[in-house]
């Protein structure tokens, strides 16, 4: 489980978002971006930029399965390099 | 009846009055790269968002800029109106529906202030993608003036 602030202005939207979506293709754990107890599936862009993540919200990557540490760290390096 | 049942094709009308142009053509990268999926793009003449198809809303966002339908046959489309109209934070959109809403194709779905969105440097150009690849096989889509069916997907 890692953790992140969000500090880009416009949140995590579709830029971001679909950057996450494709290199969740390069795992096969199960990955979850959760907010507020909220959780999305990191595989739906839908899902990703239905969350309304914006500045300031805390988001924490949970990944499950073989790769899971490896996804939690190629997810936070996109949100960290869009912040 | 049969024919019904095992019907492939999911008909879009246009969800909003205007010019159907290429995803290509969106001054955005993530659509025009089809970095979310496949689908067409809407120069509108007005505001009105209509429903392209019967279905569930899956998903408003909380700026209002777009919305997500899925059909009976498990297709989702994302209609996201405008772009970067993210930064627009919902001023200049009304929504007449909320998430688990059941729609029927032509329900009005939002009614969104284009002189406001365009006063505020940003492109009405509206962008409809079908957002889960592995749920549908082709698209054929009918450029030009928006009237009746523009757009088939193969599902």
């Amino acid at each position: 489980m890692k953790s992140i602030i969000i500090k880009s202005e416009n949140g995590l939207h579709a830029r971001p978002a679909s950057l996450i979506v494709n290199t969740c293709q390069q795992f096969t754990s199960e990955i979850f971006l959760v907010k507020d107890g909220n959780k999305a599936n990191a595989r739906s862009i839908m899902n990703l930029m239905a969350m309304g993540i914006v500045t300031g919200d805390k988001i924490t990557i949970e990944a499950i399965g073989e790769d899971a540490e490896a996804a939690e760290i190629a997810i936070f390096e996109i949100i960290e390099g869009a912040n | 009846m049969l024919k019904g049942l095992f019907k492939k094709t999911v008909q879009l009308s246009a969800p909003m009055v205007g010019q159907i142009i290429r995803l290509e053509e969106v001054p955005d990268e993530v659509f025009s790269g089809k970095m979310i999926g496949e689908g067409f793009a809407v120069n509108p003449a007005s505001g009105q968002v209509v429903s392209p198809v019967d279905g569930e809303i899956i998903q408003i966002f909380p700026t209002k800029h777009a919305i997500g339908i899925k059909t009976k046959e498990g297709l989702e489309i994302l209609i996201h109106v405008g772009i970067d109209t993210v930064e627009l934070k919902g001023q200049g959109f009304e929504a007449f529906i909320e998430k688990g809403s059941q729609v029927k194709a032509g329900d009005l779905l939002l009614e969104v202030d284009k002189a406001y969105v365009e006063a505020q440097g940003k492109s009405m150009i509206t962008p409809i993608v079908f957002t889960n690849p592995q749920n549908y096989k082709s698209i054929d889509v009918n450029y030009g003036e928006s009237s009746g069916i523009v757009c088939e997907v193969k599902v």
